[in-house]
C-alpha cells in the first residue's frame, strides 16, 4: 500500500546507504547486461538480419593426411559446397557467397575515390535477408547480373560518391572497371557478418566453377542456408555431418582425413572463434557464461544484502510494531522485498541505461566488427544503432536480473527480521 | 465473563550462563470492559506480562485465554489475526512509524485486513482521527508533531480496528503532566464509551487509583 511512499521517505533520510545500495545494483547491471548483450548480440534479430535464429553458414573445412599434412580454412569450392550442402531436406533458401570481403576502389567522375569494403554475393543472399531497398531493386539473375555488372550500393556509398540516395541506374567504378548501379539499400552495420558491405556486386557460379580445379577442396565461398520455419538446426547438422562421412570415404582412397566440425554453424557457435580446425564447444562456453554471470550476481548481491541488513537495523522496532498490529511472517518479508525490489530496479534502470550508452559510445571495445574495416576509415566509427541495444529482450532480461539480484541480496535479511520476537524487536533488543 | 485469564504463567529468560525468572505462577483474570492497572517496581515483570497478555511473547509455562480463546493453540500466522482483530497497543514511546504519515501509521492495523476496502479503512481512520481531535494532522509526520500529539495517533491506531482489549505500556511515560492527563482522559472515554477493556502498565499512583483495579508485581510475582 504505502510501501513506495514509505521507501521513497527511507531513501530520503538514510541517504548514503541509499546511494552505496542503488549504484552497487547499477554496476552489478551494468556489468551483467555488457556481458549479456554483447555475448548475445550474434544472435538477436536485427534487419538485415531479421532471421538468425533460421539461417546457418556453411563454411570450414580440415584434412588430415597422416602426421605431416595438417590443413584446414573457412572458405571452400562451390564443387564441394554443392556437394555438402544443396539439396538438404528442411532448407528453405541457400546462397552461396565470397567467404572474405574485398576493399576495392569505388571512384565516378568528380568525386574522391575511396576504397570500401565489398561482398561479392547470388541473388538468393537477397531472399534470405531482409535489406531495405531505398531505391532500385536487387539483382534477381547472379548470372546475367553479372555480366552486366550490377552493384547494389549502401546509403552512405551513394552519398559519398553522388551526394545523394536516389542513384539506380547510374555509374560507377570499382578498380576502375565499369559497374551498374541497380539498387541503394540502407547502411548495414559492420557488427552484423553476414550482410555487412559497402557495396555488393554479383558473383556467376560459373566463374568459379571454371577456375576450380577437381580435385580443390579449399576455395573461397561460404554457403548460407536459411532453414524452414520450426525446421532443427541439428537435423540439418546431421545431413551434413553423412555427406561429410561419405565425402571422407571418398578422400580416404588418396590417404586423406576429412574431419567433420559441426558445419553448418548457428550465429551463436560462430562467435566462439573457434577456428576451422576446432568444433565450436557450445556446452563449455554456455558453462563459462553461466560461472561469469553467476559471479557477476552473487558477488554485489552480498554486499547489498549486507547494505540490506543494515537498512534494517534502522528498522528492527517498526518490524516488532508492525507484527503486533497483525502483520504476519510473509508480510513482513512481502514488504521488505517489496522495497528492496523498488531499490533494486533503481539501480537496474540507471545500470542498464548507462550499460546501453556506454556500449553505443564505445562499441568498439566489445563488438567483434567483422570484415576489413581499414578499407574505409569512417566504418570505425560506425557504432551498433541504438535500435540493437534498446530491445524489449533487455529490458525483460535486466529486470530479472533486478529480480534475482533482489531474492539473493534481501531474502535472508528480510527472512530473519521476520522471525524476530515482536515484543524483543519492539524494545530494540537484538 | 473473563476477557483475559492467565494461568500458572511462568516466564523464564535463559541465556548460556544465566537463567533469569521473569514472572513466577501469575494468575490473573480480568472482566469484560474492566480498567486494570499494573504497579510494580523496575524490573518486576510488568512489561513482560502486557507482552505476554499481547501474544508478542510466549510463557515458558501456563496458559494464556483470551476472549475465551486458548492462545496457546494458535500458530504464528492465527496469533498475528487474532492481534488484529482484537487486541490495541499503546507504548511508551509511541512507536509511530517516522516513515509515514499520521494517516498511514493509524491506518497501518487495517492494511493488514484483506476483507476490508481501502475506501473503508479510509473512512474509519478519519472518524478515529476526528474523534482524538487529530483531523488537522492527518498529512503530518509524527517528527511534526508533540508528544501528546504523538501519543493521540499511537491510541488512534491502537482502536482503528475496534480491539475489545487495548493495553497500554506506560502510556503516559514520555508525557508532561498536563499531556499525560489527556491521555489518560482519552482511556477512561474509551473504557467507558466503548466498553473496551484496557490493562496499563503504570508507574504512577495517582493514574491507577483511578482505574478500577490496581495489581501490583514485585520480583516476578504478583504481590496484591
Amino acid at each position: 500500500m504505502n510501501y513506495f511512499k514509505q521507501i521513497i521517505y527511507e531513501m530520503k533520510h538514510q541517504r548514503m546507504m541509499t546511494w552505496v545500495s542503488v549504484s552497487g545494483t547499477a554496476l552489478s547491471i551494468f556489468l551483467v547486461m555488457a556481458f549479456f548483450i554483447t555475448d548475445n548480440f550474434s544472435s538477436v534479430d536485427v534487419a538485415p538480419e531479421t532471421s538468425r535464429s533460421r539461417v546457418l553458414l556453411g563454411e570450414g573445412v580440415h584434412i588430415k593426411e597422416g602426421d605431416r599434412y595438417d590443413s584446414s580454412g573457412m572458405s571452400i569450392t562451390l564443387k564441394l559446397a554443392e556437394k555438402i550442402y544443396t539439396g538438404l531436406d528442411g532448407i528453405e533458401r541457400i546462397s552461396f557467397v565470397r567467404g572474405d570481403k574485398s576493399a576495392e576502389q569505388l571512384s565516378v567522375a568528380g568525386a574522391e575515390p575511396f576504397v570500401a569494403d565489398g561482398r561479392k554475393v547470388d541473388a538468393e543472399f537477397w531472399k534470405i535477408f531482409d535489406f531495405k531497398f531505398i531505391d532500385g531493386k536487387p539483382f534477381t539473375d547472379s548470372k546475367a547480373a553479372a555480366a552486366e555488372r550490377a552493384v547494389v550500393l549502401t546509403r552512405s556509398a551513394a552519398r559519398r560518391l553522388f551526394n545523394e540516395d536516389k542513384v539506380a541506374g547510374r555509374d560507377i567504378e570499382i578498380r576502375m572497371i565499369p559497374f551498374h548501379v541497380v539498387g541503394v539499400v540502407e547502411d548495414v552495420s559492420p557488427l552484423l557478418d553476414n550482410t555487412y558491405g559497402y557495396y555488393f556486386t554479383a558473383l556467376d557460379k560459373e566463374q568459379f566453377r571454371s577456375t576450380e580445379s577437381d580435385d580443390a577442396i579449399f576455395g573461397s565461398l561460404k554457403v548460407i542456408l536459411k532453414m524452414k520455419d520450426g525446421v532443427d538446426a541439428a537435423y540439418i547438422k546431421e545431413q551434413v555431418k553423412n555427406r561429410y562421412d561419405r565425402f571422407g570415404a571418398e578422400l580416404k582412397q588418396n590417404g586423406k582425413e576429412l574431419i567433420y566440425h559441426d558445419q553448418p554453424y548457428t550465429g551463436e557457435e560462430l562467435t566462439l572463434f573457434f577456428g576451422s580446425n576446432n568444433s565450436p564447444d557450445i556446452k563449455s562456453h554456455n558453462r563459462q557464461q553461466w560461472i561469469i554471470y553467476a559471479l557477476l550476481l552473487l558477488l554485489p548481491a552480498i554486499n547489498l544484502s549486507s547494505m540490506t541488513r543494515s537498512r534494517l537495523r534502522h528498522r528492527v522496532s517498526e518490524i516488532g510494531v508492525r507484527r503486533a498490529f497483525g502483520a504476519k511472517k510473509v508480510d513482513i518479508i512481502g514488504q521488505l522485498l517489496g522495497e528492496n525490489l523498488l531499490i533494486t530496479c533503481m539501480g537496474g534502470i540507471i545500470g542498464f541505461l548507462f550499460c546501453i550508452l556506454f556500449l553505443y559510445l564505445a562499441s568498439h571495445l566489445f563488438f567483434e566488427m567483422g570484415g576489413s574495416f581499414e578499407s574505409s576509415l569512417e566504418v570505425l566509427n560506425v557504432r551498433p544503432d541504438f535500435s540493437m541495444l534498446f530491445r524489449w529482450q533487455n529490458f525483460l532480461i535486466a529486470f530479472i536480473v533486478c529480480f534475482i539480484l533482489n531474492i539473493v541480496s534481501a531474502t535472508v535479511p528480510a527472512w530473519r527480521a521476520s522471525r524476530r520476537n515482536p515484543a524483543e524487536a519492539i524494545s530494540g533488543t537484538h | 465473563m473473563e476477557t483475559i485469564r492467565l494461568k500458572d504463567i511462568s516466564k523464564v529468560y535463559r541465556t548460556k550462563e544465566i537463567e533469569t525468572l521473569a514472572l513466577e505462577n501469575v494468575n490473573l483474570e480480568i472482566r469484560e470492559g474492566e480498567f486494570v492497572s499494573i504497579m510494580g517496581p523496575s524490573g518486576c515483570g510488568k512489561s513482560t506480562l502486557l507482552n505476554i497478555i499481547g501474544l508478542l511473547d510466549t510463557p515458558t509455562t501456563g496458559v494464556v485465554s483470551l476472549l475465551n480463546t486458548d492462545t496457546n493453540k494458535l500458530n504464528d500466522s492465527k496469533l498475528s489475526s487474532f492481534r488484529n482483530r482484537n487486541i490495541g497497543f499503546v507504548f511508551q514511546s509511541f512507536h509511530l512509524i517516522p516513515s509515514l504519515n499520521v494517516t498511514d501509521n493509524v491506518a497501518l492495523p487495517l492494511s493488514y485486513r484483506h476483507d476490508m476496502s481501502a475506501s473503508e479503512r479510509k473512512k474509519r481512520v478519519e472518524e478515529v482521527l476526528t474523534r482524538l481531535g487529530l483531523s488537522h494532522r492527518m498529512r503530518h509526520y509524527p517528527t511534526q508533531l508533540s508528544g501528546g500529539q504523538c501519543q493521540r495517533v499511537a491510541i488512534a491506531r491502537a482502536i482503528v480496528g475496534d480491539p475489545k482489549i487495548v493495553l497500554a505500556d506506560e502510556p503516559t511515560g514520555n508525557l508532561d503532566s498536563k499531556m499525560g492527563q489527556e491521555v489518560m482522559d482519552i482511556l477512561h472515554q474509551l473504557n467507558r464509551e466503548d466498553g473496551r477493556t484496557i490493562v496499563m502498565v503504570t508507574h504512577n499512583e495517582h493514574q491507577a487509583r483511578m482505574t478500577d483495579r490496581i495489581i501490583r508485581f514485585f520480583d516476578g510475582r504478583q504481590v496484591e
